[in-house]
């Protein structure tokens, strides 16, 4: 009888284990401790680039190749240079985009140091500026890159307002194409590359803006009390984050034409991240503020004619992000696990199902 | 008796000899240190230019450099579009520590970027072109400075970024990992990527000046010349001896002053000379000034500059001994040779020589030391002049890189 209790004990540790494994399968791991935040995928889906922020001072960027939900080893991204003048080697790189060539760029700063857009590509080497100081100095942030690669649009703090610039991949130069005393945010294309979303902040709110490339005619598309922050192209509506409803209050937005739907209320606000549209820019995938309903991430179609959620097991989950690979749809994103403490890690799963 | 003043300039050799041997230094540590610490520096501040000189001048000690030197030095390659030089140095930079970071730095020059060997005319130097220009920086750096070598010596050896390409009216395809792909411009060699139908007017040429560079040249410096006493003395129509002292050898002063022009693009650089030459002897009781004109052929490889070529002389020259020939009918007790006095003018053609090293740059001239030697006959007997000179020539404009 002791011999059979024994047997049965060790077949439920067993099986415990095995659970735990599999609620862990599309776990992306990384050097040291901390929490991951800020998934985005590479064009074709074949890596992710996220955040992780160790809470001392330091935020990393990791680069880990994804084929479905599996991730190989993560690579820790450098800055070039390191020292700095207030001494320590902490760095911050954050806010990472993909060029369609497999180019992550991201933001980065030597702790104490400005902020300026490196560039590394996705299979591996040293980081390197995108634009040097001598050409633009004071901050650089927001790199945003168009579909076919020859723009990248970013936020200069040159004149101390945080200006909208796009620079030309095929000539090397950089053109500013706003000039107001406001600070431009969060510069998003169109899938032509024609058209830059924008947001403004100015009369105590934030504004979505939408700049017409060739001409530098830009049109204020949303606006009024609270923030309407981060905007994205989702096929022919643009998506944000609505904050009117005062503070804590975060509602997914739908605009079209003039008309806007609210897609989801009370979402969870991601950290720096726009709404997350999946590529062919018929879903966005978000979070419930509400920790009963963060168990899962919502999957709504940007037309509002539908909403399929994706249970998880774990809690507190964030900041997704979806790439296609080949004919499937990965889901990134991240969470704090159903029990005990611990760091909050990102997570890999295949939604393709989810979607039909 | 006058003898022959042995007159050898053992040490300008020796001189030339040493400063073409500086790779024999001993490594300059303190140096070395110095330089590493100032490629740090300059690194933390993204000075890439000053770190690129301070690897070129880290190499420059003698000394086997670190890890850190050549890393750093591979990320000054990448900055100034210097790609081929980026992989050499992350390649010594892995055979000393071969972290995960070298080894991945490697893997994406090697998956982005091929070998090429652009092989054109420095006198009609090709263009070079891409149609599309990529989104990294440090790639169209590169592509920027294969172009900047194309268009200042007609041709390029390195790495390019994977893509199409056109130089003169040639195109060709890079890609990555390709070994060395050598591309004649006119002609190509590649493998099977060149469209020989490609329009001569996407890429084009740039048709170089005649004369590659022309200057002064201006030298001066202590100098010997010899003139050793003819078998006979021949006698001019009129019957009148011709200018025939004895043996003369005498320190004096060696000078030239002329123009030069470089009329090749390849190298070594070619051209010509043209310059007044003065030598003077004044030695005792002789004084010689031999003036001369010399059209000379230069060869310009690396800093050294090398002159050759015909000259003509006209040397005038008075003092005290003759001819043995003039002591007939002479009292040997009473009119000794020795004690004759002459004066008189030879002239002839010779031919003169020059070696130098440039070791001043004073653009557009170079500082220079040279050796410079001659010899002319004027029917009679030879003439010889050596000169040690220090002065100016003109400087040969290359691409540095």
């Amino acid at each position: 009888m002791r011999k059979v209790s024994f047997m049965v004990q060790n077949w439920c540790v067993l099986g415990g284990l095995l659970l735990a494994s599999a609620a862990q399968a599309g776990q992306v791991g990384f050097e040291g401790e901390g929490h991951a935040y800020h998934p985005i995928f590479s064009v074709d889906g074949k890596y992710v680039a996220f955040e992780v922020n160790r809470y001392a001072g330091d935020i990393d960027l990791f680069i880990a190749p994804v084929t479905g939900e599996l991730a190989k080893t993560s690579a820790k991204v450098a800055l070039p240079g390191g020292s700095n003048p207030f001494g320590g080697s902490g760095q911050v790189v954050v806010n990472p985009t993909w060029h369609k060539d497999g180019l992550a760029v991201f933001e980065g700063s030597n702790q104490g140091g400005q902020f300026r857009i490196y560039y590394r590509p996705a299979t591996g080497g040293s980081a390197a500026e995108m634009i040097s100081s001598k050409e633009i100095p004071g901050d650089l942030t927001f790199p945003a890159i168009s579909a076919d690669g020859r723009s990248m649009a970013f936020v200069a703090d040159e004149t101390g307002n945080g200006d909208l610039r796009i620079r030309d991949s095929q000539t090397g130069k950089v053109s500013r194409v706003t000039n107001s005393e406001a600070a431009e945010m969060y510069p998003s294309f169109s899938g032509d590359g024609g058209r830059v979303l924008f947001t403004r902040r100015q009369d105590g709110g934030e504004d979505v803006f939408e700049l017409d490339v060739s001409t530098g005619v830009e049109k204020r598309l949303v606006g009024g009390s609270g923030d309407q922050t981060r905007p994205a192209y989702a096929g022919d509506a643009v998506v944000f984050f609505d904050g009117s409803r005062g503070e804590g209050h975060w509602d997914l937005i739908a605009w079209r034409a003039g008309s806007q739907k609210t897609i989801a209320r009370d979402v969870a606000l991601p950290l720096r991240a726009r709404p997350a549209v999946s590529p062919d820019g018929a879903w966005v995938a978000f979070s419930y503020s509400d920790p009963v309903r963060a168990n899962q991430i919502m999957l709504a179609r940007a037309d509002g004619s539908a909403t399929v959620a994706v249970p998880t097991g774990f809690t507190a989950c964030q900041e997704p992000a979806l790439a296609k690979q080949g004919d499937r749809v990965v889901l990134a994103f991240t969470a704090l696990p159903a029990s005990g403490s611990d760091w909050r890690f990102l997570h890999l799963t295949d939604v393709t199902d989810k979607l039909k | 008796m006058r003898k022959i003043r042995t007159a050898v300039v053992a040490a300008t050799l020796s001189a030339l000899l040493w400063s073409a041997g500086s790779d024999a230094r001993a490594c300059d540590a303190p140096e070395k240190l110095r330089l590493g610490e100032e490629q740090r520096k300059l690194a933390a501040r993204n000075a890439w230019s000053g770190v690129e000189r301070a690897y070129a001048n880290l190499q420059a000690t003698g000394c086997v450099l670190d890890f850190d030197h050549h890393f750093l030095g591979a990320e000054s390659a990448r900055y100034l579009g210097k790609t081929w030089e980026q992989h050499e140095r992350l390649s010594q930079a892995r055979g000393l520590d071969p972290q995960p970071e070298i080894i991945e730095g490697l893997q994406a020059v090697e998956a982005a970027y091929g070998r090429v060997d652009v092989r054109g005319d420095p006198r009609r130097r090709p263009v070079l072109v891409r149609s599309e220009m990529p989104f990294a920086p440090d790639q169209r750096k590169s592509i920027e400075y294969a172009q900047q070598v194309v268009a200042q010596t007609g041709s390029f050896y390195g790495m390019l970024p994977a893509g199409d390409y056109v130089a003169g009216a040639v195109a060709f395809t890079v890609d990555a990992g390709q070994d060395v792909a050598m591309i004649e411009v006119g002609k190509t060699r590649s493998s099977g990527a060149a469209d020989r139908s490609v329009s001569s007017a996407a890429g084009g040429t740039v048709d170089q000046a005649l004369v590659r560079y022309a200057g002064l040249v201006f030298t001066v410096g202590p100098g010997f010349l010899l003139t050793p006493m003819g078998e006979r003395v021949p006698s001019l129509q009129d019957g009148v001896p011709q200018f025939s002292p004895a043996e003369v050898a005498a320190p004096g002063l060696s000078a030239q002053l002329g123009g030069e022009l470089g009329l090749t693009y390849a190298e070594p650089a070619l051209g010509l000379a043209a310059v007044v030459g003065y030598s003077g002897g004044f030695g005792g009781s002789d004084t010689l000034h031999a003036i001369n004109g010399w059209l000379a052929g230069v060869a310009r490889p690396g800093s050294v500059r090398l002159a050759l070529g015909p000259m003509y002389q006209v040397t005038v020259g008075s003092g005290t001994g003759v001819h043995p020939d003039f002591d007939i009918g002479h009292d040997q007790g009473v009119d000794p040779n020795d004690a004759l006095p002459y004066r008189g003018l030879g002239w002839g053609g010779g031919v003169q020589g020059a070696a130098g090293l440039g070791l001043l740059d004073l653009s557009p001239l170079q500082g220079v030391v040279e050796l410079g030697g001659s010899w002319q006959h004027d029917g009679a007997r030879s003439y010889y002049s050596v000169g040690l000179r220090f002065g100016v020539v003109p400087a040969v404009p290359r691409f540095e890189g």
